[in-house]
């Protein structure tokens, strides 16, 4: 008998999978924020399934000034639940309206002191995200995501300077594109 | 590379990082409380180890030790004794009183450092907004006679080292702004000399510590050209100053490991930040 309500999530997202998703199935993005750092992100999503969607991006910036350079490369990707497959405002259905999503992203940061062409060191920091966002679609085409997120962060100094690290925050997003 | 990368990882996900030590609630000054209290976070090192003091912001009137807690963890665990201090706020905390206790917290550290496993020719001064002019004042003015602590520690000595991150360097500069006129109890035009002797700017000479400024492009509460004309000063008197600027370097919000999304974080927090502090701490305190 407790076993019933699993037995139906289940059959559920079984179901889910096996249905062919209405709606355009991709879309093509970049994230404004990183312009402001130096950076950029492109990322593709895919509509695999009714209500799940799959995303992957690259992703990179030099943010650091001044008496230091920096390179950051990053991958990002994402799964997502769609909870009502429209998007409110416009009506657009599909990878439309608001959604939860798992996320977890990699960069590696290195960082040059300029003076004397010094490299200082490198680090990575793996990220792993909780987001509720909502995607507004425009025209049929264009869409604008912004996202808030549960993150959490663990940070390896290469150098083993400075221990790991592992915290919390939160984080907003924001993705402008278009569907396909 | 890898494998010290795989260990530290591997040291993370699976084995758990070596919690450090923690001291709540240390009272350097027995007078004013709660506001002058510091956390301490030991090493698993034993002997003198370099240490690090921490100065919280909050535009002189919020904030508490505990928001350095993820970084004094981190610098604990990496070897580094660290200090997490309260001082006294507005109201209370008007010019000098605020600059006063950093003095006597770190005069504190050095007189008591045998107790703590400290090393008190190596402790480093950071803070980060009002708590980076803080210890950019202490970095320029710990030997001012009109700063010196009344507490019973005495006057400090010259830190080691100081990192301020996102702070005022000049507030003869910002003068027009609320919160500067609150923490120095009045204008520019009523308290020219306050404004000069709270100016770390103002107060530079030949052989003051090493700095190391971090700035944000995008952080319209720190002013990041302070930081700039900081750095040229300290280096135009003959003394060490680099800076680390940040584009797009929000007060309160960073890119984080996606480059499109903004954590909700300080600068001194940033990769590029721990990095290059990683490697000023080690040239100028050692490495633990």
């Amino acid at each position: 008998m407790r076993r019933a309500p699993l037995l139906a999530c289940v059959l559920l997202l079984a179901s889910a999978a096996r249905a062919e998703p209405k709606g355009k199935r991709n879309a093509v993005s970049h994230k404004p924020f990183a312009i402001a750092s130096s950076g950029v992100v492109v990322q593709y999503e895919r509509y695999l399934a009714e209500r799940w969607s799959a995303l992957g991006g690259l992703g990179g910036r030099r943010a650091a000034r001044e008496d230091f350079r920096s390179y950051t490369l990053s991958f990002v990707s994402e799964g997502r639940f769609w909870l009502t497959r429209r998007d409110w405002a416009s009506g657009h259905r599909g990878m439309a309206g608001p959604y939860l999503g798992a996320a977890a992203d990699a960069a590696r940061t290195s960082v040059t002191y300029v003076p004397t062409d010094r490299h200082v060191g490198a680090a990575w920091r793996i990220q792993e995200s909780l987001r509720f966002g909502n995607r507004f679609v425009i025209w049929n085409l264009q869409e604008i995501t912004p996202a808030a997120s549960l993150d959490v962060i663990h940070e390896f100094d290469e150098k083993g300077r400075l221990a790991p690290n592992t915290r919390t925050t939160l984080g907003l997003d924001l993705s402008v594109g278009w569907v396909f | 590379m890898w494998p010290r990368f795989g260990l530290a990882l591997a040291s993370t996900l699976v084995l758990g990082c070596g919690a450090p030590t923690e001291i709540e609630d240390v009272s350097y000054d027995s007078r004013y409380g709660d506001s002058t209290k510091l956390d301490l976070y030991l090493p698993d090192e034993s002997g003198p180890q370099p240490a690090i003091m921490l100065i919280h912001g909050g535009a002189w009137r919020w904030g508490d030790k505990r928001h350095f807690d993820n970084a004094a963890r981190r610098f604990a665990r990496s070897g580094y004794v660290a200090a997490s201090i309260n001082y006294r706020l507005v109201p209370g905390g008007e010019f000098p009183n605020a600059p006063r206790d950093t003095a006597c917290a770190l005069a504190f550290l050095q007189q008591n450092a045998d107790e703590y496993g400290i090393d008190p020719k190596r402790i480093a001064v950071m803070g980060y907004s009002a708590g980076g002019h803080l210890a950019s004042l202490l970095g320029v003015a710990y030997d001012t006679p009109s700063l010196a602590p009344d507490c019973g520690w005495g006057r400090p000595e010259r830190p080691a080292a100081v990192i301020p991150g996102a702070g005022a360097h000049d507030l003869r500069e910002r003068a027009d702004a609320e919160w500067i006129q609150d923490f120095m109890g009045g204008t520019l035009g009523q308290l020219p000399e306050e404004y000069e002797q709270a100016s770390p700017i103002a107060q530079i000479d030949a052989g003051e510590p090493p700095y190391l400024l971090v700035s944000g492009g995008g952080d319209w509460i720190g002013a990041p050209e302070q930081s700039r004309w900081m750095r040229d000063a300290l280096r135009a008197a003959g003394n060490e100053a680099d800076e680390l600027g940040l584009a797009g370097g929000g007060h309160l919000l960073q890119p984080g490991a996606d480059p499109g999304e903004l954590e909700l974080e300080v600068l001194t927090e940033t990769p590029e930040a721990w990095l290059v502090i990683a490697d000023f701490l080690a040239r100028q305190i050692g490495e633990p």
